[in-house]
């Protein structure tokens, strides 16, 4: 029995592969152009922009505001050191933290994560890092967020993914 | 001559039913598998299948895929809209059989070693099958827009990221953005109700001829 494989390149066998690449190319075209189509428009969306969150006297001491900031759950505290403003959603498995006054702490409901309302720290629970704080100024009479004060720590945070 | 039978002629006239149909229909199973309710189990994936075709279709025609109105569409139909509430549970229930169903399905498959030569191909084919079942409940469990059906899509995209290297791309096309969020409920809804239907029967076809070609495997 002969056990070699021969492979013998005619005219026409070759002329036939050469047509088969042309229409892979082809198709190959058309696949691009459905993934364009499907390619999400806020994936290459550029640097965050500001964004006013309430007026100050919305706001009292010891209130908050939740509002989205660069697509992501974001929340403003009144503190009775200043405005504070963080993105909510908690470090350990994306769910969305929230103000417990009683507390006077964000609680991740999900794990029982609780997360320092001035600087964003971890006090305890499971979370692995820092809420991200997001840089804010007052004018006019009104608050607004500006961009994160750490864009280069948001990007190593996946549930931030493409806030930064 | 009555009326079924003149019926039955006028269309044999035209169609040559009794040329063409009696090799399909008359088929008569083997007594192995007719006396066994193991080998029901295929079956009644597909039976589910049909009765989720059927109650989807009227589903579809209340459900409202947007953020603002799909839970409350679903509602409605639960609570306002008349038989809603029948013709939804019996979707929801339907695809649960119907998962259960595939699932015992392979396993009988499997362990009567159904799937050995000359079959391999109806194998592979069915695995698609299943995945396509498991897809089509995933993409099901986002469209009432609660938090049980946000969290849980946040997970499984959650997942499809954690592919190396293209998980990302994977989980920012299925999403539609980085967030859930109105892109995902219509991207959802659109795999749900067209892309799959589309392709499960195409494959369920497959799966069909394939059964009647290589016939029924004898047990072990």
């Amino acid at each position: 029995m002969d056990d070699k494989i021969t492979l013998t390149i005619t005219r026409r066998k070759f002329t036939e592969i050469l047509i088969g690449l042309v229409a892979v190319f082809f198709a190959s075209g058309a696949i691009a152009t459905i993934l364009k189509y499907l390619w999400p428009e806020s994936a290459s969306k550029g640097a965050s922009v500001e964004v006013m969150i309430a007026n100050v006297d919305e706001v009292p001491t010891g209130s908050v505001k939740k509002f989205m900031f660069n697509n992501k759950a974001a929340v403003l505290l009144h503190m009775p050191a200043g405005f504070r403003a963080f993105g909510s959603i908690c470090t350990h498995l994306g769910c969305i933290s929230y103000w417990k006054p009683d507390e006077n702490i964000l609680f991740c409901p999900c794990h029982l994560g609780k997360f320092d309302p001035n600087t964003g720290a971890v006090i305890s629970g499971p979370p692995p890092s820092p809420l991200p704080a997001i840089d804010i100024i007052v004018k006019e009479g009104a608050i607004y967020a500006l961009k994160w004060k750490d864009p280069e720590y948001v990007k190593t945070i996946s549930y931030y993914a493409g806030a930064a | 001559m009555n009326l079924s039978e003149k019926l039955y002629t006028w269309f044999d006239e035209r169609l040559k039913l009794s040329e063409l149909l009696p090799p399909i229909v008359k088929h008569p199973a083997p007594e192995k598998a007719t006396s066994n309710p193991l080998y029901c189990l295929g079956g009644t994936a597909f039976l589910c299948f049909l009765i989720l075709v059927l109650t989807g279709m009227f589903l579809a025609m209340y459900y409202k895929p947007t953020p603002v109105e799909a839970y409350n569409s679903v509602k409605r139909i639960m609570t306002e809209v008349p038989m809603g509430s029948l013709i939804r549970s019996i979707h929801t229930w339907a695809a649960n059989t119907m998962i259960a169903a595939v699932m015992l399905h392979m396993m009988r498959i499997y362990f009567m070693g159904a799937y050995k030569k000359p079959r391999e191909l109806n194998w592979v084919v069915g695995v698609s099958l299943f995945l396509i079942t498991t897809t089509f409940g995933f993409s099901g469990y986002l469209l009432p827009w609660d938090q049980l059906a946000f969290w849980a899509t946040k997970i499984g995209t959650g997942i499809a990221g954690s592919v190396p290297i293209i998980g990302g791309y994977i989980s920012l096309i299925l999403v539609g953005g980085t967030d859930i969020g109105a892109e995902t409920l219509t991207r959802f809804y659109a795999i749900h109700v067209l892309i799959l239907p589309a392709t499960i029967v195409v494959l369920l076809l497959l799966h069909f001829i394939m059964v009647r070609l290589q016939g029924i495997s004898g047990r072990l």
